[in-house]
């Protein structure tokens, strides 16, 4: 286990400083000044030339990079150019929110998602599951921006179910984001639920466990349900990972201050350098964390990879 | 050994770490306050509170470092200038009482409004706070992006380049006398001081704090900011308001629900938005206000490139049917430019014929241009309003037989290759800082202004040059009037840009709100006399 631990580490740390050189490449080859961003429309090239050298931006990329790398090795995460905020601070701030509405929309496509794609498996050809057929292919067809606009215009406009779309002062603020979010999710795991479902369903143990006269819940649970959870558990924990960094989409339909907005409009759209540098390579830690957490569940939930390690 | 509780170990562990560093307790929405000083100004339960919406957070919560126009839409509201704007657009003092200009128009003589308090409610406002203020925006330290509306003031260089730990051109005499001291005459010096960052500020232990209406109560967490009246202000009778709160919204279409659900009072209207507010079920039941404002658009031809002759240009501008434009695609939130100034600018000369369309014309005039240079690549900004107009305006010069690619580009990146001079011709505009013909003229076409500097086109014109020099140290009002009208006479002559229109802003406000007025500039607005009847 140390030594599984201590090889992950390192291809981690690899990665990581990859991930910190392209990024600075990328920033330093993309299109944009951010000086530009700062000044304003109408400059007078002694402020310009005041910020670029206050920025160490008239300094050729390597020694960007490394200043950048000496900042990182001091966990600094640098201030941003056009607000002069700690990143660091902002994604203290902002990471929450985040996490809060990744784990409230995850919750929701996991329940939906599985509830609906195990139960269209167990009646295969049923109503229930050509219902659920139809709805898996709305669900993964509707893009958030259309999901989105539908939800709040129903439940906010129309019937006043919800006092405000935007806003931030109760969990009632979640139930929209959450939806709009976790929809697509659920519709995917739906979809590999059912298939999983019913390739297990057709393996001889559960035939097995059957004609050994089990009761049809005792099967459907611990035989069906528990062996169909891996690959289940790679969709959830792989969209996770991806709404953790971030869903600028839906946080710009509800106002949702996450750290999507954050990368797109502050970041990108201002050029702002260090918070693309850092941005990216928070997201990268998040991912890289997510994929750690995926594999350990792997091991408890599959004896076999468990032994294979043992093994080695 | 490897068992499953370890591995749920491992997994607590690493959850319980997130949680220490990011210290999630349940609820997201703890709201940050500045350190100390705002407490004074609770609003109490039940007070008045105006909702509006911001389209992007704030770059800055320090005037000195503010240039953008939705920072300065918020801190005109907590910081006060020396003098300010009032509704006719004329200077008139702020936190001065009275000002003087000598003769010759380099001494600008200030006496300061008595016992005006700061919002920590000890600090009195004085010369020297002034002094400081100024020096503050001035010092490279700072890293102001406005530096330089201090830079006509004698001693500048010399602070700046750190020979001198003042700048001698600005005179504190006693504590409520400043004088301000200019090189040489500069016509527009007073308006600089109009602008936000210019604002006195006050050093209070790191924070920047001013004497205006409102304090920052809650700091921006990326979804709201709240300001709080600030009961140290002067004229605190005059404000009805006991709070601000700015939702920031960055979808426009969000933006109108909230307000059509009554959860925001004052709504800015896009242009593509405007129809769905000026019609009469709609006004009955909101205000609407129209203001126009003080901007030009225009398609600029880049003249470090050369390949726009001066009849091409002038063809091309006769070329496009602008008030066809307005009345179907605008629905009439723009007036056609006949140059650049707009028709609230002092200086607007309605004698200026400027191109009137004339297609048949203007293939006329193309009849001696090599067919080459009859095709083009026009750049403008992606975004939804642009993406009809440009379409429109491709198919007006394709009946003049002129060819154009329409190219799209991020806004960040097409700033970027605009002022390197890579680009051929853009659709751009201007808008403008304090309400003159300097600012019209000087940053669009002086070719000290080339890039960066707000000349897009890269135009240069010696005889515009020196007219346009003349003109900064121009102080008789009648004179200064005369040569900018024919500066811009002369500046449309040689059309560096197809001039295209001056905008309308159109704004909603609920029936509850009373005394809201679209400002004529952005830092006029402070919210003082505006009402909520609730």
């Amino acid at each position: 286990m140390i030594n599984f631990l201590i090889e992950r580490f390192i291809y981690c740390a690899i990665t990581l400083l990859i991930v910190t050189f392209i990024t600075s490449a990328l920033v330093f080859l993309i299109p944009g000044d951010p000086v530009l961003s700062i000044v304003g429309e109408n400059a007078s090239p002694a402020v310009i030339k005041n910020i670029r050298e206050k920025l160490l931006l008239d300094q050729p990329f390597i020694v960007q990079y490394f200043a950048y790398l000496k900042r990182l090795a001091q966990f600094d995460l640098g201030k941003s150019y056009v607000t002069n905020l700690n990143v660091w601070d902002v994604v203290k701030q902002r990471f929450p929110n985040t996490l809060l509405l990744a784990l409230s929309a995850m919750t929701f496509a996991s329940v939906i998602g599985v509830a609906v794609g195990f139960f269209s498996a167990l009646y295969k050809d049923s109503y229930i599951d050509r219902i659920s057929r139809y709805f898996i292919l709305l669900g993964i067809s509707t893009p958030v921006f259309v999901l989105g606009v539908i939800l709040y215009t129903v439940l906010t406009l129309k019937f006043k179910i919800i006092k405000s779309i935007t806003g931030f002062d109760s969990y009632y603020n979640l139930i929209l984001p959450t939806i709009a979010l976790g929809t697509q999710s659920a519709a995917y795991i739906a979809r590999i639920t059912r298939s999983t479902v019913l390739d297990i369903k057709k393996q001889e143990f559960v035939k097995l466990a059957k004609s050994k006269g089990l009761s049809r819940a005792y099967v459907n649970t611990w035989h069906i349900f528990v062996n169909s959870l891996a690959p289940i558990i790679t969709v959830i924990g792989l969209d996770f990972g991806s709404y953790l960094n971030g869903s600028v989409i839906t946080e710009t339909i509800f106002g949702w201050p996450g750290i999507g907005l954050y990368i797109f409009k502050d970041g990108i759209g201002n050029r702002d350098f260090p918070v693309i540098q850092s941005m990216v390579l928070f997201c990268a830690i998040i991912f890289i964390l997510i994929n750690f957490i995926i594999d350990l569940v792997y091991f408890a939930l599959d004896p076999r990879l468990r032994d294979k390690l043992k093994e080695n | 050994m490897i068992k499953s509780k370890n591995i749920i170990l491992i997994v607590s562990c690493l959850f319980l770490l997130l949680t220490a560093v990011f210290n999630l307790n349940g609820c997201s929405c703890s709201e940050t306050k500045p350190d100390g000083g705002a407490s004074t100004n609770q609003t109490a339960a039940g007070g008045k509170s105006l909702k509006l919406a911001l389209s992007s957070d704030l770059t800055a919560t320090d005037p000195a470092l503010s240039s953008d126009v939705t920072s300065g839409q918020v801190l005109s509201k907590i910081f006060e200038k020396l003098v300010n704007l009032n509704n006719d657009l004329a200077i008139v003092p702020e936190l001065a009482d009275t000002f003087e200009i000598s003769a010759d128009c380099t001494e600008f003589k200030f006496v300061l409004k008595k016992g005006v308090l700061f919002s920590d409610g000890k600090t009195i406002l004085n010369a020297k706070i002034v002094k400081d203020s100024f020096q503050r925006v001035a010092s490279p330290d700072t890293v102001s992006p406005r530096a330089n509306i201090f830079d006509k003031i004698i001693g500048y260089d010399e602070f700046v380049s750190k020979k001198s730990d003042a700048i001698s051109g600005i005179a504190v005499n006693g504590d409520y006398e400043i004088t301000l001291k200019i090189k040489e005459p500069f016509a527009p010096f007073l308006y600089n001081l109009t602008m936000v960052p210019a604002s006195i500020t006050l050093n209070d232990n790191g924070r920047v704090i001013g004497t205006g209406p409102f304090v920052f109560d809650r700091k921006s967490d990326g979804a709201k900011l709240t300001l709080a009246k600030n009961h140290h202000y002067h004229s605190a009778d005059k404000v009805f308001i006991d709070e601000i709160v700015f939702k920031i919204i960055h979808d426009q279409m969000t933006q109108i629900s909230e307000f059509e659900l009554g959860n925001i009072d004052i709504l800015n209207l896009s242009t593509i938005n405007v129809n769905r507010f000026v019609n009469d079920a709609n006004r009955a039941k909101y205000n609407i206000h129209k203001q126009p404002k003080l901007n030009v658009y225009y398609i600029a031809f880049n003249f470090n490139k050369n390949i726009f002759s001066e009849n091409l240009r002038k063809a091309l501008n006769m070329a496009i049917n602008k008030d066809e434009l307005i009345g179907s695609l605008m629905k009439g939130t723009m007036t056609a430019a006949r140059g650049p100034f707009p028709p609230s600018l002092g200086a607007f000369d309605p004698e200026l014929a400027g191109y009137k369309y004339d297609p048949a014309k203007a293939k006329e005039m193309l009849a001696s241009e090599k067919p080459e240079s009859l095709k083009f690549d026009l750049y403008y900004k992606s975004s939804n309003e642009n993406e009809d107009l440009m379409q429109m305006i491709k198919e007006d010069l394709a009946k003049i037989g002129v060819t154009v690619n329409l190219k799209k580009m991020e806004w960040a990146a097409l700033k970027s290759e605009i002022v390197k001079g890579n680009l051929p011709a853009y659709y751009l505009n201007w808008s403008a800082d304090f309400p003159d013909a300097h600012n019209f003229l000087i940053p669009l076409f002086h070719s000290k202004n080339m890039g960066a500097g707000g000349n897009r086109a890269f135009f240069s014109d010696a005889a515009a040059d020196s007219d346009m020099n003349k003109l900064e140290s121009t102080s008789n009002p009648d004179e200064y009037k005369k040569l900018a009208r024919k500066i811009q006479k002369d500046v449309v002559e040689k059309a560096p840009w197809i001039f295209m229109w001056h905008e309308i802003e159109y704004a909603a406000s609920q029936k509850s709100v009373e005394g809201y007025d679209v400002p004529k500039i952005y830092s006029m607005e402070n919210f003082v006399n505006v009402k909520i009847n609730r």
